[in-house]
């Protein structure tokens, strides 16, 4: 019963979903017929020219939410390693509270943070590398990694409490360590929920809107030369979510391939959330 | 109620044991000994503390947070709590064995390499030799020695336990302490298990906690009863196997006795 319920769900969730996605193809369908695969690899986007190529947005969006991970994925790790390892059962569970706390809260606020603490911090700490101004990418990122760093705490605590004490327990009686305890047997039993948890974080981060509207300076076209060089980091850039949640969507409504172009966006965005989630959430339940 | 066990070496002794859980006493007033080349049985009823005992023997309490223990544990005469003693290393010579089979997620060959090669460095032609020794010793050889690369989780719960047995010899423990370890198992298992300790007891110095009275008459050479008096466990009785099975005079033992035997 719950099994044929279960699959029902999904059934519907995935229908949903997929309902959406067409409903964003058909509504972006002027902009693949006229752009073809320029639309995603193409390096310019100016709509009064009608230039539409997303690959800035793709590279802000990637490039943002790579700085969050590299960022918040060692530290939540270690975190929850602390926290479900080494700290006793009590002091963990209270401590859980202000980590599901932190991550309710509103992402605006910590946009709001992020302008009034944060922009200034990167303009002054990397000022030999001469930014314009305290708006950057890694404004963006660094803002994120503090946004979806409770969340990773909280789920990589909850892959590695998942492990069974019987198998700390059978390790330590063999005389391995703590550490060599967590190192050999907890991590790569836990391997799996870690990753989801990353995929989780990463969808969470790739969509994240308002937050880093508000601190990444929204400059079109910023894409590094040569594709690995750091440098556009520093500077003002555009993801997936902040084009789409500025004012040009208003100003493209009337212009159906404007329109068209935007709505692409929303394509782009929904598959790489839906996949990093999926993937994530794959893994958790085989995980489970 | 404390017997000298002349012309042999102690291995393992406690004096005046005491574990207290927050306020609670589990365990008071215990001193036992084990000798060289013996099995000694610790038998009594479901929560006097026999676990817990175990578990203070290799320090594996300190895992329990709450736990307290006080009292003297000596292995080879000098003490467990030595401020100078690895807590590690006494932990590989005393090895533990558990009631359900705790295998690894890995395959059978990393299974019994586990603990060892963290203790030296072993050339692969040592790792070789030294899985292939270990699982004979066990009896698992001539089972497994096709499919020693496949996750040890596919084995039966049985061969599971004697890979346990062998990942634990791997590190050559003095002591071996064995909680409950067959009454996961089907007979054929139990009495393969039952055969090993018996041929292992030479070179190791067993401690065997078992419910399995059959299995408590045929094996132990000692016993130590713990059962619970005045709401605590305490050793009641101990001595000569034979001896104290056939002449119970503790009353908590003899009721032990009385309700396993009715079972
Ligand atoms: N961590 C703990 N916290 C509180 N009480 C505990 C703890 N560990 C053991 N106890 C108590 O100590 C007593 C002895 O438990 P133990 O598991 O050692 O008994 P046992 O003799 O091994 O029983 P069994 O034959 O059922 O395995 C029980 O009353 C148990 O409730
Ligand atoms: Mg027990």
């Amino acid at each position: 019963m719950t099994r044929v319920l279960s699959w029902l769900l999904s059934a519907l969730a995935i229908g949903a979903f997929g309902f959406l996605l067409c409903v964003f193809l058909f509504q972006s369908g002027p902009v693949w017929q006229s752009e073809g695969t320029r639309y995603i690899t193409g390096v310019s986007w100016f709509y009064r020219q009608d230039v539409f190529g997303a690959l800035s947005l793709i590279y802000g969006s990637l490039a943002v939410t790579a700085v969050a991970l590299l960022l918040a994925g060692p530290l939540g790790l270690g975190a929850a390693v602390f926290l479900s390892e080494y700290l006793p059962q009590k002091a963990r569970l209270v401590l859980k509270i202000p980590l599901e706390l932190l991550a309710g809260i509103p992402s605006v606020v910590f946009g709001l943070l992020g302008i009034a603490l944060l922009r200034d911090w990167v303009y002054r700490t990397f000022a030999k590398f001469d930014p314009l101004s305290g708006d950057t990418l890694l404004t963006a990122g660094i803002l994120l990694a503090v946004m979806i760093l409770p969340t990773m705490v909280s789920l990589c605590d909850d892959a590695l409490r998942s492990v069974s004490g019987a198998q700390r327990q059978a390790a330590r009686a063999l005389g391995l360590t703590r550490a060599e305890t967590i190192w050999n047997i907890v991590l790569p039993q836990a391997s799996r929920g870690i990753a989801s948890a990353f995929l989780l974080s990463v969808g969470r981060a790739l969509g994240e809107t308002v937050a880093v509207f508000l601190v990444i300076g929204r400059q079109d076209n910023n894409l590094p030369h040569p594709w690995y060089s750091p440098a556009p980091l520093l500077e003002a850039g555009q993801t997936l979510t902040t084009k789409l949640g500025g004012a040009e969507t208003n100003i493209a409504f009337g212009d159906p391939l404007h329109w068209a172009a935007i709505m692409g966006l929303g394509v782009l965005l929904l598959v790489l959330t839906a996949g990093a989630t999926c993937l994530g959430t794959l893994g958790r339940r085989r995980h489970a | 109620m404390f017997e000298n066990i002349p012309c042999k070496n102690i291995v393992l002794e406690t004096l005046n044991l005491e574990v207290q859980v927050r306020e609670r006493t589990i365990l008071q007033n215990i001193s036992l000994q084990v000798a060289s080349g013996e099995i000694l049985g610790i038998i009594g009823p479901s929560g006097a503390g026999k676990s817990t005992l175990l578990r203070c023997f290799n320090r594996l309490s300190e895992l329990t947070p709450g736990l307290r223990v006080r009292g003297e544990v000596r292995l080879m005469g000098s003490s467990i709590y030595a401020p100078e003693l690895d807590v590690n290393v006494l932990r590989a010579r005393v090895g533990m064995l558990f009631q359900e089979p705790v295998v690894f997620p890995v395959d059978i060959r990393e299974n019994v390499l586990f603990g060892a090669r963290r203790l030296r460095k072993l050339s692969k032609g040592e790792q070789d030799e030294l899985v292939e020794s270990k699982l004979r010793e066990v009896a698992l050889w001539e089972e497994v020695r096709d499919r020693l690369k496949q996750p040890a989780a596919k084995l039966s719960v049985g061969q599971q336990q004697r890979l346990c047995l062998a990942r634990t010899l791997a590190v050559r423990p003095e002591v071996l302490l064995m909680d409950e370890p067959t009454s996961a198992l089907d007979p054929r298992s139990t009495s393969a298990i039952e055969e090993l300790l018996l041929e292992m007891k030479s070179r190791h110095s067993i401690v065997l906690v078992t419910h399995n009275l059959r299995q408590a008459r045929q094996i132990f050479d000692r016993v130590a009863v713990v059962c619970l008096r005045n709401g605590v466990g305490q050793i009641v009785e101990q001595g000569e196997s034979a001896a104290v099975f056939n002449a119970p005079s503790a009353p908590e033992f003899r009721d032990y006795l009385g309700q396993a035997s009715g079972m």
